[in-house]
């Protein structure tokens, strides 16, 4: 597998607070790597520093010379407008995920036709962006976050406003595209026993990096039991396993 | 009359391509501070005895780019900035005004417009000026829709925000210079804001929008323009009493199509 991505060292301070200190990690094309860790752990800092829009204070990411930031598509935690009464449709929302050069090269209105039908929101393509649910929000945004075709998907915590039928669909949809669509991915979650059954990688985070490698080895990991306690990892490997068991 | 009518229009049209971007992103009143910048910009070219067109535009847009860098501290946030530039700004102009005595006529007139100071070179300047604006929203409408609905997402997928918020800055300069003449410094924010606002009520898209706030626009302009001449009242009052007519109007139709 080639590498996508390779973050060395980053860290990031907002004033006296550490946010993240020495995070070291790297993604391999076709990755489903899983960024899991308690609130305040700088899961978002750190995505957010790897798409440029928080500064790091030191370190850095290095991208493999076939591989840019514009092939990265982003489904953010609070990725919308909050208001309601934006007079935007869902068309005009998965529009706004072309850059000039896709604009130019692609037949737009077919490929937004082609990813709606994909993802299920056909039918909702002339609707106010506003007035749908948040199961059909996360949709519009995920198809905003893929009409470039990009290489690797992030994704910020996306199930956390939905309900838990919706939440497992949504789950169902990313490994379908990790696995058809050979799309990397990387999906930052509170909820490392969901997580946990899709993901290839674990990086565990709390400010630093507690744990990073396969998700089956994370029960093995002794930084996690140090970090988080014997009891706390015994729980949460149970849930883990038997989430496994129930899947299989 | 003909001149008034040409430039209210094309005025008009460009201030409400203009709207949306700002109204939705919470800016429309750097329309009012700008307009603030132009009545001390007015005041200084008639003391000098310039054109107020000519001095007014390259102080106006650097003063939205000083809008804009002091937006940027967070300890200072967008309001504030356009509070400091604005009231330093008429503090000045009431400076210049009061140590000459003799443009108090003049400067009445640009604080509240009036169709007998549009010269024929304001005509020309006015539309080259608004094709300028028109041909800049169409090109870089994709990029300022994407950033107006989530700046966070406009950066990752590789748009230069910082300098598609200079260029708005710049064109809404352009505009709110042009619009002194019809409707006034005191006035001229009313022209970005209500024809949006009221087109906010009336569509469903963005670009619907648009075209709502466009036609508005054009419509209040025209019909205020006509009412200013055919009964002598000042041309700014009854462009913008026009305006909250149909704000007005809108507002009901809005509250009717969601069934009362």
């Amino acid at each position: 597998m080639s590498k996508l991505i390779e973050s060395k060292d980053i860290s990031v301070h907002f004033g006296k607070m550490i946010a993240l200190d020495k995070v070291s990690f790297s993604i391999d094309e076709n990755d489903y790597c899983a960024i899991v860790g308690p609130n305040g752990s700088g899961k978002t800092t750190l995505m957010r520093a790897l798409l440029g829009l928080v500064e790091t204070t030191s370190g850095e990411f290095i991208f493999s010379p076939n591989f840019t930031r514009n092939q990265i598509g982003y489904l953010p935690q609070k990725s919308f407008n909050h208001d309601k009464h934006f007079p935007a449709s869902v068309y005009e929302i998965i529009m706004t995920g072309l850059n000039r050069e896709s604009l130019r090269k692609i037949d737009v209105s077919k490929e937004i036709s082609d990813l709606s039908q994909k993802l299920g929101i056909e039918s909702l393509l002339k609707k106010r962006i506003g007035y749908l649910s948040g199961g059909q929000q996360q949709r519009v945004y995920l198809a905003r976050a893929l009409i470039n075709k990009p290489k690797l998907l992030i994704l910020d915590e996306p199930t956390s406003a939905l309900d838990p039928t919706i939440r497992e669909e949504f789950y169902q949809l990313i490994k379908k595209l990790h696995q058809e669509e050979k799309v990397s991915i990387i999906l930052i979650s509170h909820d490392l026993s969901s997580v946990s059954l899709y993901a290839t990688h674990i990086l565990y985070l709390d400010q630093k990096v507690v744990f990073y490698g396969l998700s089956t080895q994370l029960c093995q990991s002794e930084e996690l039991m140090t970090q988080i306690g014997p009891q706390a990892t015994a729980a949460l490997c149970q849930v883990e396993n038997h989430e496994h068991h129930i899947h299989i | 009359m003909q001149r008034a009518l040409i430039v209210g229009l094309l005025i008009a049209i460009s201030s409400s391509f203009l709207g949306i971007f700002l109204v939705l992103r919470k800016y429309s009143m750097i329309g009012d501070g700008l307009a603030h910048v132009s009545f001390a910009t007015v005041a200084l070219a008639l003391l000098f005895n310039q054109s107020p067109l000519l001095l007014s535009i390259p102080i106006v847009s650097l003063s939205s780019l000083l809008i804009l860098k002091l937006s940027e501290d967070n300890r200072i946030g967008g309001d504030a900035a356009i509070g400091l530039i604005s009231s330093t700004a008429v503090a000045i102009g009431v400076m210049i005004s009061s140590l000459s005595k003799g443009f108090s006529v003049d400067l009445y007139s640009y604080l509240f417009g009036s169709i007998l100071i549009i010269s024929e070179m304001d005509v020309y300047l006015s539309l080259i000026l608004s094709l300028i604006i028109i041909c800049t929203v169409l090109y870089f409408y994709q990029d300022l829709f994407a950033m107006t609905y989530d700046m966070d997402y406009a950066k990752v997928s590789g748009r230069k925000t910082k300098r598609l918020n200079q260029i708005i800055s710049f064109l809404t300069s352009i505009t709110i210079v042009l619009g002194i003449r019809v409707v006034g410094t005191m006035l001229i924010s009313s022209l970005i804001i209500f024809p949006t606002v009221s087109a906010l009520r009336l569509s469903n898209s963005f670009k619907s929008t648009i075209i709502w706030a466009v036609i508005i626009s054009s419509f209040s302009v025209i019909v205020g323009l006509l009412v200013s001449i055919g009964f002598d009242l000042p041309t700014g009052s009854s462009i913008v009493l026009i305006n909250a007519t149909i704000f007005i109007l809108s507002t009901w139709i809005s509250y009717v199509r969601r069934g009362g």
